[in-house]
């Protein structure tokens, strides 16, 4: 009886596909968001070469609309002779990779720090705050970068650096639902029959933070994806030879006057994804969650 | 209004302490912070010689109540690269730095504005979607790509702006527009979604009702109403600036703060990281401190209790 109560939860997990017709953009981001997954799943399929071959007397080849290109390389070839293509599709790996697994770990971090904070008030509240303030102070992109040089950078690193660096915003938008939705007359009836604190935030606060939270993590995957690109363009994150989308520009910036392709193409896949992602996560948020139209 | 003041006071404090704690710690955070300051290859009589030499032998809090004395003087210690003080080092940069992040805002508001209040009053034209794409744009091009592209088209192709470098007005027009890209987007799209909000409330219809021209109507009742979240939004931008030009700068060769930074971290110059990560969490709590007096300002109706 008390579950009826609980009225918006429900209605929020499913993904009503409804009013996706009418936007053509959405249709075409997951196009792309399709072909990059695909490309980070199962790189060794669509790639026409291996990312890592060096061949040094094709080195710095045109793409194919471009005279002196051929179709063995379509994207041209970087100052090693790597295949451009091969090296854009495996660099997908690298991101998503770095992406979900700081956007689950910073979730987490923030997720249960905010409900907590919110729920119980008190002297966590108040610490949890401080915290995210101390955080906020420093720009999130020095905080990443002071970490990484001290921690040393690698890819398992920077995956922790933007992880333990994101979980600011959950923390803050889920502390101020989670403080409002206590007061509600459902958790109030929930608590009158007896529901410890552990059920009352799982079953009862939980379900009605989905909505925002998945929200809030669709832009905070752009967000990662981007930083992580930074991170590996300054020579802190993903070490060469591994292909990451910021490694290659990186590259190619040297070469800029003679073979722009090197620096285009990487940034170009880049903002791409990204931007698909965001008009997702636009989409997703006024399915979910209008009332955050100001964030991301 | 004063007692305000005094309680934002303490809390900007706080904050800043604590984030001297978080610049102390950063550099312990790898273990052994001497191994940080020495190059590779040094002996074991080394480590030792400095470990003494920078007080790391004794206990924790010791080393940190120095530092906090050190600092609150000013006193980072100094530069492990140039042998001399940490913070004038940093704040020699702040200039150029300083010069950038206003020419920025200054660009922000100036295209952000206009694009937000078109989008809104041509609700649903191609206007309005041409002012979202271009904000959608703005958010997800990395800034340090879009550099080396502006480079690219203007300083490769066409050859009507230095690639790199400081000096003279022409030379800070690339770095602001592409730090000012994400800013703008942000920006654009919560004017848009704020007018929106206020052009459908009463008093707006009333304005109309009276038969004020609705540019009159958009600027003195509708955007004057929109300032408050307009000014918030500037104010955390800030702190994206300050973080962007870390890349920024490293892309345009400006010599700013960020630059520092990056060439520091290189060096493993941490001294100068703390001196600069510490200039940078000052900027940003300061702003905020005054955007909140701000607020007073733009809405009367805002009283400090």
């Amino acid at each position: 009886m008390v579950e009826a109560l609980v009225p918006a939860a429900q209605s929020r997990t499913g993904l009503p596909l409804r009013g996706l017709r009418r936007r053509r953009g959405v249709l075409m981001t997951l196009v792309v968001l399709i072909a990059v997954v695909a490309a980070a799943v199962l790189p060794q399929v669509i790639s026409p070469h291996d990312p890592y071959t060096q061949d040094l007397s094709r080195r710095l080849t045109p793409p194919v609309f471009i005279r002196g290109g051929s179709w063995m390389h379509v994207l041209g070839t970087d100052a090693l002779g790597r295949d451009m293509l091969s090296r854009v599709i495996y660099g997908a790996r690298v991101s998503l990779m770095v992406a979900t697994i700081a956007v689950i770990v910073s979730g987490t971090i923030g997720v249960v720090l905010g409900l907590l904070a919110g729920y119980f008030g008190g002297p966590l509240d108040e610490i949890v705050m401080r915290a995210t303030e101390v955080q906020l102070a420093f720009p999130f992109i020095l905080t990443a970068v002071a970490l990484v040089s001290v921690l040393g950078a690698s890819l398992r690193n920077i995956v922790i650096v933007l992880g333990v660096t994101g979980w600011t915003t959950y923390a803050r938008v889920v502390r101020g639902i989670s403080l409002s939705l206590k007061e509600r007359e459902f958790v109030e009836a929930a608590r009158a029959i007896g529901c410890s604190h552990t059920r009352i935030l799982r079953r009862y606060l939980f379900p009605n933070i989905i909505g925002t939270v998945t929200v809030l993590g669709t832009f905070a995957f752009a967000a990662f994806i981007i930083a992580e690109s930074g991170l590996s363009y300054l020579g802190l994150g993903v070490q060469p030879p591994t292909p990451s989308w910021g490694v290659m520009l990186a590259d190619g910036y040297i070469y800029l006057r003679i073979a722009w392709w090197v620096t285009v193409f990487p940034g170009l896949v880049l903002m791409l994804t990204a931007l698909s992602i965001n008009v997702l996560g636009d989409w997703v948020r006024d399915l979910l969650d209008p009332r955050l139209r100001n964030i991301g | 209004m004063a007692r305000l003041a005094i309680r934002r006071g303490w809390q900007a404090l706080g904050v800043l302490i604590w984030a001297l704690t978080a610049v102390f710690f950063l550099v312990r955070l790898s273990g052994d912070p001497v191994l940080l300051y020495l190059p590779e290859n040094s002996t074991q009589e080394d480590v030792i010689r400095l470990r003494h030499a920078f007080g790391f032998d004794r206990p924790v809090w010791e080393q940190y109540a120095h530092f906090l004395v050190n600092a609150s003087r000013g006193n980072f210690g100094l530069s492990l690269r140039f042998v001399q003080p940490a913070l004038p080092m940093v704040l020699e940069r702040l200039p150029a730095t300083a010069e950038l992040t206003v020419v920025t805002l200054a660009l922000t508001i100036l295209v952000a504005l206009p694009l937000g209040v078109i989008a809104a009053t041509q609700r649903n034209t191609w206007w309005d979607s041409g002012a979202m794409v271009i904000a959608l744009l703005g958010q997800s091009i990395p800034n340090y790509w879009l550099g080396i592209m502006l480079i690219l088209l203007f300083a490769v192709v066409l050859r009507v702006l230095p690639a790199a470098g400081r000096g003279g007005i022409s030379s800070v027009v690339l770095p602001a527009v592409t730090l000012a890209a994400y800013p703008i987007a942000r920006l654009a799209r919560v004017v848009r979604s704020e007018l929106l909000d206020i052009l459908g409330r009463e008093f707006v219809r009333t304005a109309r009702a009276k038969g004020i021209s609705s540019l009159r109507v958009l600027v003195r009742h509708a955007l004057r109403n929109a300032l408050i979240p307009v000014v918030t939004i500037l104010g955390l931008d800030l702190g994206f600036l300050l973080g962007g030009a870390i890349i920024v700068e490293t892309v345009f060769a400006w010599p700013g703060v960020g630059s520092l930074v990056v060439q520091s971290v290189n060096n493993r110059d941490y001294p100068v990281v703390q001196a600069a990560a510490f200039l940078m969490a000052v900027i940003f709590v300061l702003t905020n401190f005054l955007v909140d007096f701000l607020y007073g300002l733009l809405d009367p109706r805002i009283r400090y209790g």
